[in-house]
Protein backbone atom coordinates (compact mmCIF):
# COMPACT_ATOMS: atom_id res chain seq x y z
CA UNK A 1 0.00 0.00 0.00
CA UNK A 2 1.28 3.12 -0.74
CA UNK A 3 2.10 6.86 1.10
CA UNK A 4 -1.48 8.37 2.83
CA UNK A 5 -2.07 11.69 0.46
CA UNK A 6 -5.57 12.37 2.42
CA UNK A 7 -3.89 13.73 5.75
CA UNK A 8 -5.57 15.59 8.17
CA UNK A 9 -4.41 18.85 6.75
CA UNK A 10 -5.68 17.93 3.37
CA UNK A 11 -8.86 16.92 4.10
CA UNK A 12 -8.96 20.13 6.00
CA UNK A 13 -8.20 22.47 3.30
CA UNK A 14 -10.51 20.65 0.81
CA UNK A 15 -13.18 21.83 3.51
CA UNK A 16 -12.80 25.37 3.29
CA UNK A 17 -15.34 27.50 2.06
CA UNK A 18 -13.82 30.88 2.44
CA UNK A 19 -13.20 31.81 -1.33
CA UNK A 20 -15.72 29.73 -3.06
CA UNK A 21 -18.09 32.68 -4.09
CA UNK A 22 -18.72 34.69 -7.16
CA UNK A 23 -16.83 38.28 -7.46
CA UNK A 24 -19.54 41.34 -8.01
CA UNK A 25 -16.56 42.87 -9.93
CA UNK A 26 -13.96 40.87 -11.66
CA UNK A 27 -11.49 41.82 -14.51
CA UNK A 28 -10.83 37.86 -15.52
CA UNK A 29 -12.26 34.40 -15.36
CA UNK A 30 -11.90 30.65 -16.99
CA UNK A 31 -12.74 27.37 -16.64
CA UNK A 32 -10.63 24.33 -16.91
CA UNK A 33 -11.95 20.50 -16.06
CA UNK A 34 -10.27 17.03 -16.43
CA UNK A 35 -11.63 15.11 -18.61
CA UNK A 36 -10.79 12.10 -17.25
CA UNK A 37 -12.47 12.60 -13.68
CA UNK A 38 -14.97 15.27 -14.45
CA UNK A 39 -13.31 17.21 -12.02
CA UNK A 40 -14.10 21.16 -13.03
CA UNK A 41 -13.12 24.66 -11.47
CA UNK A 42 -14.08 28.50 -12.12
CA UNK A 43 -11.97 30.72 -11.36
CA UNK A 44 -12.79 34.34 -10.93
CA UNK A 45 -9.94 37.14 -9.63
CA UNK A 46 -10.12 41.18 -9.31
CA UNK A 47 -6.75 42.79 -10.55
CA UNK A 48 -5.12 45.89 -9.99
CA UNK A 49 -2.90 46.18 -13.05
CA UNK A 50 -0.68 42.77 -12.84
CA UNK A 51 -1.65 41.91 -8.69
CA UNK A 52 -4.52 39.55 -7.61
CA UNK A 53 -7.09 41.64 -5.64
CA UNK A 54 -8.94 38.62 -4.65
CA UNK A 55 -9.89 35.62 -6.28
CA UNK A 56 -12.96 33.58 -5.99
CA UNK A 57 -13.65 29.99 -7.35
CA UNK A 58 -16.38 27.13 -7.73
CA UNK A 59 -15.29 24.09 -7.65
CA UNK A 60 -16.63 20.29 -8.39
CA UNK A 61 -14.16 17.85 -7.61
CA UNK A 62 -11.49 15.54 -5.74
CA UNK A 63 -10.46 15.92 -2.29
CA UNK A 64 -7.07 17.24 -3.84
CA UNK A 65 -8.88 19.48 -6.13
CA UNK A 66 -10.72 21.34 -3.17
CA UNK A 67 -7.83 21.58 -1.41
CA UNK A 68 -5.36 22.86 -4.21
CA UNK A 69 -8.34 25.37 -5.20
CA UNK A 70 -8.83 26.33 -1.63
CA UNK A 71 -5.11 27.12 -0.99
CA UNK A 72 -4.65 28.68 -3.99
CA UNK A 73 -7.18 31.20 -4.11
CA UNK A 74 -6.10 32.17 -0.38
CA UNK A 75 -2.74 32.82 -0.79
CA UNK A 76 -3.40 34.39 -4.99
CA UNK A 77 -3.94 37.68 -2.84
CA UNK A 78 -0.86 40.11 -3.54
CA UNK A 79 0.45 38.21 -5.99
CA UNK A 80 1.80 39.37 -9.23
CA UNK A 81 1.18 37.24 -12.55
CA UNK A 82 4.23 36.61 -12.99
CA UNK A 83 4.88 35.33 -8.84
CA UNK A 84 2.06 33.38 -9.69
CA UNK A 85 3.59 31.40 -12.63
CA UNK A 86 6.52 30.78 -10.70
CA UNK A 87 4.86 28.65 -8.24
CA UNK A 88 2.92 27.06 -10.60
CA UNK A 89 6.18 26.12 -12.14
CA UNK A 90 7.78 25.01 -8.95
CA UNK A 91 4.93 22.94 -7.83
CA UNK A 92 4.66 21.28 -11.03
CA UNK A 93 8.01 20.38 -10.91
CA UNK A 94 7.97 19.39 -6.91
CA UNK A 95 5.24 16.68 -7.99
CA UNK A 96 7.18 15.40 -10.75
CA UNK A 97 10.41 15.34 -8.86
CA UNK A 98 11.59 12.30 -7.39
CA UNK A 99 13.86 14.03 -4.36
CA UNK A 100 12.31 13.16 -1.07
CA UNK A 101 12.13 16.49 0.42
CA UNK A 102 8.99 18.21 1.11
CA UNK A 103 11.24 21.87 0.73
CA UNK A 104 11.40 21.31 -2.95
CA UNK A 105 7.37 22.50 -2.67
CA UNK A 106 6.80 25.78 -2.76
CA UNK A 107 5.16 27.65 0.97
CA UNK A 108 2.13 26.97 1.32
CA UNK A 109 2.02 23.93 -0.85
CA UNK A 110 4.10 21.38 1.10
CA UNK A 111 0.87 19.29 1.92
CA UNK A 112 0.87 18.10 -1.38
CA UNK A 113 4.18 16.33 -1.03
CA UNK A 114 2.77 12.94 -0.48
CA UNK A 115 0.73 13.44 -4.28
CA UNK A 116 4.11 12.85 -6.01
CA UNK A 117 4.42 9.57 -6.11
CA UNK A 118 0.39 9.80 -7.31
CA UNK A 119 1.05 10.73 -11.09
CA UNK A 120 -2.16 10.68 -12.36
CA UNK A 121 -3.53 12.58 -9.34
CA UNK A 122 -1.24 15.66 -9.63
CA UNK A 123 -3.54 17.08 -12.47
CA UNK A 124 -5.86 17.14 -9.47
CA UNK A 125 -3.78 19.35 -7.54
CA UNK A 126 -3.18 21.73 -10.64
CA UNK A 127 -6.20 21.93 -12.00
CA UNK A 128 -7.06 25.07 -10.15
CA UNK A 129 -3.31 26.74 -11.83
CA UNK A 130 -4.73 25.63 -14.96
CA UNK A 131 -7.99 27.72 -14.71
CA UNK A 132 -6.10 30.49 -12.90
CA UNK A 133 -3.49 30.41 -16.00
CA UNK A 134 -6.14 30.32 -18.50
CA UNK A 135 -7.99 33.59 -16.94
CA UNK A 136 -4.43 35.68 -16.99
CA UNK A 137 -3.88 34.39 -20.50
CA UNK A 138 -6.74 35.33 -21.60
CA UNK A 139 -7.06 39.10 -20.07
CA UNK A 140 -3.24 39.95 -21.27
CA UNK A 141 -4.61 39.03 -25.01
CA UNK A 142 -7.81 40.52 -24.40
CA UNK A 143 -6.03 43.80 -22.81
CA UNK A 144 -3.44 43.63 -25.62
CA UNK A 145 -6.38 43.35 -28.23
CA UNK A 146 -7.37 47.15 -26.77
CA UNK A 147 -3.96 48.33 -27.05
CA UNK B 1 -18.19 -28.21 -6.87
CA UNK B 2 -17.70 -24.88 -6.06
CA UNK B 3 -15.38 -22.84 -8.29
CA UNK B 4 -11.59 -23.24 -6.96
CA UNK B 5 -10.45 -19.87 -6.97
CA UNK B 6 -6.99 -21.01 -5.30
CA UNK B 7 -5.99 -22.83 -8.53
CA UNK B 8 -6.66 -20.05 -10.70
CA UNK B 9 -4.79 -17.34 -8.55
CA UNK B 10 -1.75 -19.74 -8.71
CA UNK B 11 -1.38 -19.53 -12.24
CA UNK B 12 -0.82 -15.64 -12.06
CA UNK B 13 2.57 -14.69 -11.19
CA UNK B 14 1.65 -11.32 -10.12
CA UNK B 15 -1.47 -12.37 -8.26
CA UNK B 16 1.30 -14.34 -5.79
CA UNK B 17 3.67 -11.83 -5.75
CA UNK B 18 1.57 -8.77 -4.70
CA UNK B 19 0.26 -10.90 -1.97
CA UNK B 20 3.21 -11.68 -0.57
CA UNK B 21 3.86 -7.58 0.08
CA UNK B 22 0.54 -7.37 1.64
CA UNK B 23 -3.42 -6.58 1.45
CA UNK B 24 -4.34 -6.81 -2.52
CA UNK B 25 -7.43 -6.70 -4.17
CA UNK B 26 -7.61 -6.31 -7.75
CA UNK B 27 -10.74 -5.26 -8.46
CA UNK B 28 -10.52 -3.56 -12.01
CA UNK B 29 -10.54 -6.61 -14.33
CA UNK B 30 -12.96 -4.76 -16.60
CA UNK B 31 -10.30 -2.18 -17.61
CA UNK B 32 -7.71 -5.34 -17.76
CA UNK B 33 -7.39 -9.02 -16.34
CA UNK B 34 -4.28 -10.12 -15.20
CA UNK B 35 -2.14 -12.78 -17.08
CA UNK B 36 -1.66 -16.10 -16.00
CA UNK B 37 1.78 -17.72 -16.30
CA UNK B 38 0.80 -19.73 -19.31
CA UNK B 39 0.38 -17.08 -21.60
CA UNK B 40 3.13 -15.04 -20.51
CA UNK B 41 5.59 -18.29 -21.01
CA UNK B 42 4.10 -18.92 -24.82
CA UNK B 43 4.91 -15.62 -25.69
CA UNK B 44 8.45 -15.67 -24.00
CA UNK B 45 9.02 -19.52 -26.36
CA UNK B 46 7.63 -17.75 -29.36
CA UNK B 47 9.89 -14.57 -29.11
CA UNK B 48 12.73 -16.74 -28.14
CA UNK B 49 12.01 -20.24 -30.72
CA UNK B 50 10.02 -18.56 -33.40
CA UNK B 51 10.65 -15.03 -33.93
CA UNK B 52 10.38 -13.54 -37.51
CA UNK B 53 7.84 -11.57 -39.24
CA UNK B 54 5.14 -13.58 -40.97
CA UNK B 55 4.05 -14.33 -45.00
CA UNK B 56 6.82 -12.52 -46.00
CA UNK B 57 10.01 -14.87 -45.46
CA UNK B 58 10.32 -18.42 -46.97
CA UNK B 59 13.34 -19.48 -44.18
CA UNK B 60 12.83 -21.89 -41.53
CA UNK B 61 12.07 -18.73 -38.76
CA UNK B 62 9.12 -17.25 -41.19
CA UNK B 63 7.12 -20.63 -41.91
CA UNK B 64 7.00 -21.56 -37.91
CA UNK B 65 6.23 -18.03 -37.09
CA UNK B 66 3.89 -18.23 -40.36
CA UNK B 67 2.31 -20.77 -38.66
CA UNK B 68 1.92 -19.83 -35.53
CA UNK B 69 -0.20 -16.71 -36.22
CA UNK B 70 -2.41 -18.64 -38.52
CA UNK B 71 -2.85 -20.83 -35.99
CA UNK B 72 -3.53 -18.03 -33.36
CA UNK B 73 -6.55 -17.00 -35.67
CA UNK B 74 -7.48 -20.50 -36.13
CA UNK B 75 -7.82 -20.36 -32.47
CA UNK B 76 -9.87 -16.66 -32.09
CA UNK B 77 -12.56 -18.55 -34.51
CA UNK B 78 -12.78 -21.21 -32.24
CA UNK B 79 -13.37 -19.47 -29.42
CA UNK B 80 -16.30 -17.63 -31.31
CA UNK B 81 -17.58 -20.62 -32.63
CA UNK B 82 -17.24 -19.21 -36.48
CA UNK B 83 -16.04 -22.26 -39.11
CA UNK B 84 -13.89 -19.74 -41.32
CA UNK B 85 -10.96 -17.97 -39.59
CA UNK B 86 -10.64 -15.76 -42.51
CA UNK B 87 -13.42 -13.76 -40.92
CA UNK B 88 -10.86 -12.86 -37.77
CA UNK B 89 -8.63 -10.06 -37.97
CA UNK B 90 -6.32 -9.23 -36.05
CA UNK B 91 -6.47 -5.13 -34.54
CA UNK B 92 -4.43 -3.47 -31.61
CA UNK B 93 -7.65 -3.48 -29.56
CA UNK B 94 -11.42 -2.85 -29.29
CA UNK B 95 -10.58 0.96 -30.48
CA UNK B 96 -8.89 0.27 -33.05
CA UNK B 97 -10.89 -2.31 -34.56
CA UNK B 98 -14.11 0.04 -34.24
CA UNK B 99 -11.84 2.93 -35.96
CA UNK B 100 -10.78 -0.11 -38.90
CA UNK B 101 -13.99 -0.62 -39.46
CA UNK B 102 -15.85 2.84 -39.04
CA UNK B 103 -12.92 4.59 -41.60
CA UNK B 104 -13.47 1.14 -43.83
CA UNK B 105 -17.10 0.94 -44.05
CA UNK B 106 -17.24 5.09 -43.83
CA UNK B 107 -15.89 5.19 -47.43
CA UNK B 108 -19.20 3.37 -48.37
CA UNK B 109 -21.31 6.16 -46.91
CA UNK B 110 -23.29 8.60 -48.50
CA UNK B 111 -24.32 12.12 -47.50
CA UNK B 112 -27.45 11.31 -45.13
CA UNK B 113 -26.48 7.91 -44.41
CA UNK B 114 -27.34 7.27 -40.68
CA UNK B 115 -25.39 5.44 -38.25
CA UNK B 116 -26.85 4.86 -35.16
CA UNK B 117 -25.20 4.10 -31.45
CA UNK B 118 -26.55 4.51 -27.92
CA UNK B 119 -25.64 7.08 -25.12
CA UNK B 120 -24.30 3.98 -23.20
CA UNK B 121 -21.21 3.61 -25.21
CA UNK B 122 -17.78 3.30 -24.29
CA UNK B 123 -15.86 6.57 -25.85
CA UNK B 124 -14.01 3.89 -28.25
CA UNK B 125 -17.73 3.48 -30.40
CA UNK B 126 -18.75 7.34 -30.04
CA UNK B 127 -15.69 8.89 -31.27
CA UNK B 128 -14.64 6.85 -34.45
CA UNK B 129 -18.17 7.54 -35.60
CA UNK B 130 -18.24 10.84 -34.99
CA UNK B 131 -15.43 11.25 -36.74
CA UNK B 132 -17.20 9.87 -39.78
CA UNK B 133 -19.75 11.89 -39.49
CA UNK B 134 -17.78 14.99 -39.79
CA UNK B 135 -15.92 13.70 -42.37
CA UNK B 136 -18.69 12.41 -44.44
CA UNK B 137 -21.40 14.45 -43.85
CA UNK B 138 -23.78 11.12 -42.05
CA UNK B 139 -25.64 11.31 -38.93
CA UNK B 140 -24.98 9.64 -36.06
CA UNK B 141 -28.12 8.60 -33.64
CA UNK B 142 -28.35 7.67 -30.31
CA UNK B 143 -30.43 4.75 -28.84
CA UNK B 144 -31.56 6.32 -25.51
CA UNK B 145 -30.21 4.39 -21.92
CA UNK B 146 -33.33 2.92 -19.34
CA UNK B 147 -33.45 4.05 -15.57
CA UNK B 148 -31.59 0.58 -15.19
CA UNK B 149 -28.90 1.14 -17.36
CA UNK B 150 -30.02 -0.90 -20.48
CA UNK B 151 -29.88 0.74 -23.92
CA UNK B 152 -33.60 0.95 -24.88
CA UNK B 153 -34.43 -1.27 -27.73
CA UNK B 154 -38.01 -0.47 -27.72
CA UNK B 155 -36.87 2.61 -29.79
CA UNK B 156 -34.88 0.64 -32.48
CA UNK B 157 -37.89 0.25 -34.81
CA UNK B 158 -38.22 3.91 -34.81
CA UNK B 159 -34.80 5.07 -34.82
CA UNK B 160 -33.54 2.27 -37.21
CA UNK B 161 -34.11 3.56 -40.66
CA UNK B 162 -33.50 2.59 -44.36
CA UNK B 163 -30.80 5.36 -44.26
CA UNK B 164 -29.39 3.46 -41.56
CA UNK B 165 -26.16 1.51 -42.22
CA UNK B 166 -25.19 -0.14 -39.43
CA UNK B 167 -26.15 -0.01 -35.62
CA UNK B 168 -23.15 -0.15 -33.48
CA UNK B 169 -23.89 -1.24 -29.84
CA UNK B 170 -22.25 -2.52 -27.22
CA UNK B 171 -22.84 -6.43 -26.04
CA UNK B 172 -22.56 -5.36 -22.25
CA UNK B 173 -21.68 -2.28 -20.62
CA UNK B 174 -18.89 -1.37 -18.75
CA UNK B 175 -20.19 1.04 -16.48
CA UNK B 176 -23.74 -1.03 -15.68
CA UNK B 177 -22.82 -4.23 -16.11
CA UNK B 178 -25.85 -4.53 -18.60
CA UNK B 179 -26.16 -7.29 -21.26
CA UNK B 180 -27.61 -6.30 -24.28
CA UNK B 181 -30.38 -8.61 -25.74
CA UNK B 182 -29.86 -8.52 -29.11
CA UNK B 183 -32.46 -11.03 -30.91
CA UNK B 184 -34.81 -8.13 -31.68
CA UNK B 185 -32.09 -5.83 -32.57
CA UNK B 186 -30.58 -8.08 -35.15
CA UNK B 187 -33.56 -8.96 -36.89
CA UNK B 188 -34.75 -5.20 -36.57
CA UNK B 189 -31.36 -3.94 -38.49
CA UNK B 190 -31.32 -6.65 -40.87
CA UNK B 191 -34.95 -5.99 -41.85
CA UNK B 192 -33.58 -2.13 -42.27
CA UNK B 193 -31.10 -3.73 -44.82
CA UNK B 194 -28.54 -2.24 -42.38
CA UNK B 195 -25.17 -4.25 -40.20
CA UNK B 196 -24.78 -5.14 -36.78
CA UNK B 197 -21.68 -4.25 -34.94
CA UNK B 198 -21.35 -5.89 -31.23
CA UNK B 199 -18.41 -4.23 -28.90
CA UNK B 200 -17.19 -7.56 -27.16
CA UNK B 201 -15.09 -5.93 -24.79
CA UNK B 202 -16.42 -6.66 -21.60
CA UNK B 203 -18.94 -10.08 -22.92
CA UNK B 204 -15.36 -11.76 -24.35
CA UNK B 205 -13.60 -12.57 -21.13
CA UNK B 206 -16.89 -14.23 -19.77
CA UNK B 207 -15.83 -17.73 -22.29
CA UNK B 208 -16.69 -18.78 -25.31
CA UNK B 209 -19.32 -16.64 -27.42
CA UNK B 210 -21.76 -18.16 -29.78
CA UNK B 211 -21.45 -15.17 -32.64
CA UNK B 212 -23.59 -17.13 -35.06
CA UNK B 213 -26.34 -17.61 -32.47
CA UNK B 214 -26.07 -13.86 -31.82
CA UNK B 215 -27.09 -12.73 -35.50
CA UNK B 216 -24.60 -10.12 -35.53
CA UNK B 217 -22.52 -8.78 -38.26
CA UNK B 218 -19.20 -7.56 -36.98
CA UNK B 219 -17.66 -8.04 -33.07
CA UNK B 220 -14.98 -7.24 -31.37
CA UNK B 221 -12.71 -7.66 -28.15
CA UNK B 222 -9.34 -6.83 -26.90
CA UNK B 223 -6.75 -9.22 -25.56
CA UNK B 224 -6.74 -7.77 -22.38
CA UNK B 225 -9.19 -8.05 -21.36
CA UNK B 226 -9.61 -11.93 -21.85
CA UNK B 227 -6.23 -12.73 -19.67
CA UNK B 228 -3.96 -12.07 -22.79
CA UNK B 229 -1.44 -9.21 -23.85
CA UNK B 230 -1.80 -5.69 -24.87
CA UNK B 231 -2.10 -4.78 -28.08
CA UNK B 232 -3.78 -7.14 -29.92
CA UNK B 233 -7.64 -7.29 -30.25
CA UNK B 234 -9.69 -8.71 -32.50
CA UNK B 235 -12.60 -7.51 -35.67
CA UNK B 236 -14.67 -10.14 -36.71
CA UNK B 237 -16.71 -9.87 -39.38
CA UNK B 238 -19.16 -11.87 -41.82
CA UNK B 239 -16.84 -12.72 -45.15
CA UNK B 240 -19.43 -11.46 -47.57
CA UNK B 241 -19.59 -8.19 -45.97
CA UNK B 242 -15.45 -7.93 -45.49
CA UNK B 243 -15.33 -8.96 -48.65
CA UNK B 244 -17.47 -5.90 -50.05
CA UNK B 245 -15.72 -3.30 -47.71
CA UNK B 246 -12.61 -1.27 -49.35
CA UNK B 247 -9.44 -1.11 -46.62
CA UNK B 248 -8.98 2.23 -45.35
CA UNK B 249 -5.15 1.39 -44.30
CA UNK B 250 -2.73 0.33 -46.44
CA UNK B 251 0.87 -1.02 -46.65
CA UNK B 252 2.52 -3.95 -46.62
CA UNK B 253 0.77 -7.57 -46.30
CA UNK B 254 -2.79 -6.10 -47.61
CA UNK B 255 -1.46 -6.03 -51.03
CA UNK B 256 -2.70 -8.36 -54.26
CA UNK B 257 -0.79 -6.26 -56.94
CA UNK B 258 1.11 -2.69 -56.65
CA UNK B 259 1.07 -0.08 -59.06
CA UNK B 260 2.19 3.31 -59.85
CA UNK B 261 -1.44 4.15 -60.77
CA UNK B 262 -3.52 1.84 -59.31
CA UNK B 263 -3.16 -1.76 -56.76
CA UNK B 264 -5.45 -4.08 -55.81
CA UNK B 265 -5.88 -5.89 -52.55
CA UNK B 266 -6.08 -8.81 -50.90
CA UNK B 267 -9.29 -10.40 -49.57
CA UNK B 268 -10.17 -10.33 -45.67
CA UNK B 269 -8.62 -10.52 -43.44
CA UNK B 270 -5.47 -9.69 -45.04
CA UNK B 271 -6.92 -6.91 -46.69
CA UNK B 272 -7.56 -5.07 -43.26
CA UNK B 273 -4.06 -5.88 -41.70
CA UNK B 274 -1.34 -3.32 -43.21
CA UNK B 275 1.87 -3.74 -41.77
CA UNK B 276 3.37 -6.28 -39.82
CA UNK B 277 1.01 -7.59 -37.46
CA UNK B 278 1.30 -8.14 -34.01
CA UNK B 279 2.44 -11.59 -34.15
CA UNK B 280 3.65 -12.28 -30.33
CA UNK B 281 0.67 -10.30 -29.44
CA UNK B 282 -1.88 -13.04 -31.40
CA UNK B 283 0.18 -15.76 -29.96
CA UNK B 284 -0.46 -14.79 -26.37
CA UNK B 285 -3.88 -13.82 -27.24
CA UNK B 286 -4.38 -17.55 -28.48
CA UNK B 287 -3.00 -18.86 -25.65
CA UNK B 288 -5.34 -16.95 -23.39
CA UNK B 289 -8.10 -17.91 -24.99
CA UNK B 290 -7.12 -21.60 -24.68
CA UNK B 291 -6.43 -21.20 -21.56
CA UNK B 292 -9.64 -19.53 -20.60
CA UNK B 293 -11.64 -22.14 -22.73
CA UNK B 294 -10.00 -24.45 -20.55
CA UNK B 295 -11.80 -23.74 -17.27
CA UNK B 296 -14.55 -24.14 -15.77
CA UNK B 297 -16.75 -21.76 -17.51
CA UNK B 298 -20.34 -22.71 -15.72
CA UNK B 299 -18.84 -22.65 -12.48
CA UNK B 300 -16.77 -19.41 -12.81
CA UNK B 301 -19.83 -17.89 -14.04
CA UNK B 302 -21.84 -19.21 -10.92
CA UNK B 303 -18.55 -17.67 -9.05
CA UNK B 304 -18.76 -14.24 -10.20
CA UNK B 305 -22.37 -13.24 -10.05
CA UNK B 306 -22.57 -14.62 -6.25
CA UNK B 307 -19.31 -12.24 -5.62
CA UNK B 308 -21.21 -9.89 -7.63
CA UNK B 309 -24.45 -10.10 -5.76
CA UNK B 310 -22.38 -9.67 -2.82
CA UNK B 311 -21.10 -6.48 -3.64
CA UNK B 312 -24.41 -5.06 -4.89
CA UNK B 313 -25.72 -5.82 -1.61
CA UNK B 314 -23.45 -4.92 0.69
CA UNK B 315 -23.18 -1.70 -0.94
CA UNK B 316 -26.82 -1.08 -0.87
CA UNK B 317 -27.02 -2.08 3.14
CA UNK B 318 -23.88 0.19 3.59
CA UNK B 319 -25.28 3.81 3.02
CA UNK B 320 -28.16 5.10 2.03
CA UNK B 321 -26.35 7.90 0.14
CA UNK B 322 -24.88 4.84 -2.11
CA UNK B 323 -26.49 4.51 -5.77
CA UNK B 324 -25.79 1.54 -7.62
CA UNK B 325 -25.67 2.09 -11.85
CA UNK B 326 -27.38 -0.91 -13.91
CA UNK B 327 -29.63 -3.76 -13.71
CA UNK B 328 -31.62 -4.28 -10.30
CA UNK B 329 -30.24 -6.88 -7.85
CA UNK B 330 -31.18 -10.66 -9.07
CA UNK B 331 -30.59 -9.42 -12.62
CA UNK B 332 -28.62 -10.73 -14.71
CA UNK B 333 -25.39 -8.55 -15.77
CA UNK B 334 -21.21 -8.31 -15.68
CA UNK B 335 -19.47 -8.94 -12.87
CA UNK B 336 -19.11 -5.83 -12.16
CA UNK B 337 -20.54 -2.88 -10.11
CA UNK B 338 -20.48 0.85 -10.45
CA UNK B 339 -21.94 3.11 -7.69
CA UNK B 340 -21.87 6.96 -6.99
CA UNK B 341 -21.65 7.77 -3.28
CA UNK B 342 -23.53 11.13 -3.01
CA UNK B 343 -20.83 13.97 -2.63
CA UNK B 344 -17.93 11.87 -2.79
CA UNK B 345 -15.69 11.74 -5.57
CA UNK B 346 -14.73 8.60 -7.49
CA UNK B 347 -11.01 9.19 -7.04
CA UNK B 348 -11.48 10.03 -3.44
CA UNK B 349 -12.86 6.68 -3.01
CA UNK B 350 -10.40 4.97 -5.10
CA UNK B 351 -7.22 6.34 -3.80
CA UNK B 352 -8.57 5.81 -0.16
CA UNK B 353 -9.46 1.94 -1.35
CA UNK B 354 -5.72 1.44 -2.52
CA UNK B 355 -3.98 3.14 0.09
CA UNK B 356 -5.73 1.86 3.34
CA UNK B 357 -6.91 -1.36 1.71
CA UNK B 358 -4.91 -2.22 -1.09
CA UNK B 359 -7.95 -2.55 -3.07
CA UNK B 360 -7.97 -1.70 -6.75
CA UNK B 361 -10.87 0.01 -7.91
CA UNK B 362 -11.56 2.43 -11.38
CA UNK B 363 -13.28 5.61 -10.97
CA UNK B 364 -14.09 8.87 -13.20
CA UNK B 365 -16.28 8.37 -16.64
CA UNK B 366 -14.80 5.00 -17.32
CA UNK B 367 -14.70 6.14 -20.58
CA UNK B 368 -18.30 6.83 -20.77
CA UNK B 369 -19.27 10.50 -20.45
CA UNK B 370 -22.30 10.61 -22.26
CA UNK B 371 -23.62 7.82 -20.25
CA UNK B 372 -23.12 9.49 -16.64
CA UNK B 373 -24.42 12.62 -18.15
CA UNK B 374 -27.61 10.79 -18.74
CA UNK B 375 -27.40 9.79 -14.61
CA UNK B 376 -26.32 13.80 -14.08
CA UNK B 377 -22.91 12.34 -12.56
CA UNK B 378 -19.77 13.47 -12.57
CA UNK B 379 -17.65 9.77 -12.30
CA UNK B 380 -18.13 6.55 -10.64
CA UNK B 381 -16.64 4.10 -9.05
CA UNK B 382 -16.57 0.83 -10.44
CA UNK B 383 -15.45 -2.65 -8.72
CA UNK B 384 -15.20 -5.56 -11.49
CA UNK B 385 -14.79 -9.35 -11.12
CA UNK B 386 -12.24 -11.63 -12.37
CA UNK B 387 -12.52 -15.89 -12.04
CA UNK B 388 -9.47 -15.30 -9.48
CA UNK B 389 -11.14 -13.01 -7.09
CA UNK B 390 -12.70 -14.60 -3.99
CA UNK B 391 -15.19 -13.82 -0.51
CA UNK B 392 -11.42 -12.28 1.33
CA UNK B 393 -11.51 -9.39 -1.85
CA UNK B 394 -15.10 -9.07 -1.54
CA UNK B 395 -14.71 -8.58 2.09
CA UNK B 396 -12.13 -5.75 1.59
CA UNK B 397 -13.77 -3.78 -0.88
CA UNK B 398 -17.23 -4.11 1.71
CA UNK B 399 -14.96 -3.13 4.78
CA UNK B 400 -12.52 -0.97 2.89
CA UNK B 401 -16.01 0.89 1.76
CA UNK B 402 -17.27 1.45 5.30
CA UNK B 403 -13.73 3.19 6.01
CA UNK B 404 -13.85 5.31 3.38
CA UNK B 405 -17.40 6.59 3.98
CA UNK B 406 -16.19 7.34 7.38
CA UNK B 407 -12.64 8.84 6.48
CA UNK B 408 -14.39 10.89 3.65
CA UNK B 409 -17.14 12.31 5.64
Amino acid sequence: MSENIYHDQIIEWSKRTDHIASLKNFHCKATASNPLCGDRISVEMELNGDVIKSMAYQVKGCVLCKASSAVLAERARGLRFDDLNVIYSELDKALKSSADNPDSFPEGYRLFFPVRSHKSRHSCVLLPFNAVDKAISEYRASTLKEI
Amino acid sequence: MAFDTKISADEFSILRSFGKKGAFHYLDNAAMAQTPDCVINAMVEHDTTRRSNVKRGVHSLAEAATAAFEGARDTVARYLCVKDSDEIIFTSGTTAGINILAHSLGLMFERNDEILISQLEHHSNIIPWQIIQQRQGVRVRYLPVTSDGRINLERAEDLIKSRTKIVAVTHGSNVTGAITDVRNLARITHEKGAFLMLDGAQTAPGGPIDLPGLKADFYLFSGHKVFGPTGIGILWGRKEILEKIPPALGGGEMIQDVGLEKSTFLGPPHRFEAGTPPVTQAIGLAAALEWLSRQDITGMRNHLKRLTLRIMEGLSGLDNRINILGPEQGSERLPLVSFSVDGLHPHDICQVMNDRHGVALRGGFQCAQPLHVFYKLDGSTRASLAMYNNDKDVDAFLNGMEDCLKILR
